[in-house]
């Protein structure tokens, strides 16, 4: 839109005329971005992190608005399938299919020769520490810290009081925390399993999480980000996980 | 010989997608430059403080930065803009509220240009009193459309409602502004609003591009 606002453009009635006026007086007075501000947000903006992977995916992939705990998953099967393999490749070694074969180690067809070729390829086809840049890649992310502060203010908040949990809290009540919260404290897989199912009702990016309680019942605060700026608190009991949000309250910033 | 042809500046799309696509902060940085003047202005006539205002376009300038790959091109790059200013400020207030302990500073110098009239100084702050009472959806219809000038369609984009309901909450909000100036008028002895002089740049300041 490259309006050039210059006058009200709203045709109004003459009753409103003396109002309009006294808005443009005072619209007037205001003072023009001091130049503290605009060094400050210059400042703000040279500090700002660069944009991740996460910050880049666009929403019409929602399998990836969610990337780390997926990716966390799919590390955990890609392991598995390794010990899968390599177990698999321990057994070859100790019990060769081709011990008794006379046939030679290379260069002839046949039987045995398909099979140390398949075995060549199953060689090929394990992940490697070295050369599987890929899952070396997930491991790496998989062990990264979820891209939100969690804090534990231990705070009991009300409907009045939901928009708090935006303001980073610096109190830690961890260990006053109620211990019906300690799956969602402890155990990572329940709270991304949570965190998923917020996200499902609510469009967004999670920006922040506190624990603490929601009118005295055990709760879990997230703080999503949407698109276009605006924020929702999203308060949800000790029950929350992959199947139920368990919601208690939310409120839209 | 030929002339030399003037660089041509990138649109605000290609440097919103530049950034997105390619990291590049300093084309976030020159978009934002563009549009920061008017988004100043409108997050300090909403919230009539400038170290919230302050504070709202820095939190603007973060999320813009953040969601930048998010941005669906369904408006423009400038509505979309402000649009997380507006939002950004209405966090503010509702923070504002949930800690009323918290007063709101008042910081504005005395709206007093260079030979203005007392009378028309009062007024000024008689209207600016009166604005903070209206609600904030109220507020920021008055600020777009009645203070900087904005076309009620624009507006209409940016805070998302139909042009319709723009009018009508620019219609109430005028309506309560005149009321709440006849009580200050009333209590004060003055008239509610009194005949202004002609404001300067009222609205052509906000102008960056």
């Amino acid at each position: 839109v490259t309006t050039s606002p210059t006058e009200p453009t709203g045709e109004a009635p003459d009753a409103d005329a003396a109002v309009i006026a006294g808005l443009r007086a005072l619209s007037g007075s205001y003072p023009d971005l001091p130049s503290s501000v605009a060094d400050r947000l210059d400042r703000t903006l040279a500090e700002l992190p660069e944009l991740t992977a996460a910050d880049t995916t666009p929403p019409a992939k929602p399998a990836s608005r969610v990337p780390w705990w997926r990716r966390r998953f799919a590390l955990a099967t890609a392991m598995t399938a390794a010990v899968v393999a390599l177990a698999g490749l321990g057994l070859l070694t100790a019990f060769p299919p081709w011990a008794d074969s006379n046939a030679p180690s290379s260069g002839q067809a046949g039987d045995t020769a398909e099979s140390g070729s398949h075995t060549e390829d199953q060689l090929k086809s394990l992940p490697s520490p070295d050369d599987d840049s890929g899952s070396d890649q997930a491991g790496i992310e998989g062990e990264r810290e979820p891209g939100y502060p969690v804090t534990f203010s231990g705070r009991d908040y009300t409907a009045r009081t939901l928009a708090e949990a935006a303001d980073p809290s610096t109190a830690d009540a961890k260990s006053s925390l109620d211990t019906s919260l300690n799956p969602l404290l402890n155990d990572t897989v329940q709270r991304d399993g949570c965190v998923a199912t917020i996200l499902a009702a609510y469009t967004g990016t999670v920006s922040a999480i506190d624990f603490g309680s929601f009118d005295g019942a055990p709760a879990m605060l997230a703080v999503i980000d949407d698109a276009d700026g605006g924020n929702v608190v999203v308060a949800v009991g000790a029950g929350c996980d992959a199947q139920h949000m368990n919601e208690l309250s939310h409120q839209e910033l | 010989m030929s002339e030399p042809t003037e660089p041509v500046e990138p649109t605000d799309a290609q440097l919103l997608r530049r950034h997105a696509t390619g990291g590049d902060r300093d084309a976030f940085g020159e978009l934002f430059r563009r549009h920061r003047d008017r988004m100043w202005a409108v997050a300090l006539r909403t919230l009539s403080d400038p170290e919230e205002a302050a504070d709202a376009l820095q939190d603007a300038m973060i999320k813009a930065y953040r969601a930048a790959a998010r941005f669906r091109g369904d408006s423009a790059v400038t509505t979309w803009l402000h649009r997380i200013v507006v939002n950004a400020c209405l966090d503010r207030v509702r923070r504002r509220q949930a800690r009323p302990a918290i007063p709101m500073s008042d910081q504005l110098p005395e709206p007093a240009a260079p030979g203005a009239d007392p009378a028309d100084r009062a007024t000024v702050l008689a209207v600016r009193d009166a604005l903070h009472r209206l609600s904030f959806d109220q507020r920021a219809v008055v600020v777009y459309v009645d203070m900087l000038g904005y076309p009620v369609a624009e507006v209409a984009e940016i805070l998302e409602i139909p042009a319709g309901t723009v009018k009508s909450r620019a219609s109430r909000a005028r309506t309560q502004l005149a009321a709440l100036l006849t009580d200050t008028g009333n209590q004060s002895g003055r008239p509610a609003v009194a005949p202004m002089s002609e404001p300067t740049a009222a609205t052509g300041k906000e102008e960056t591009q």
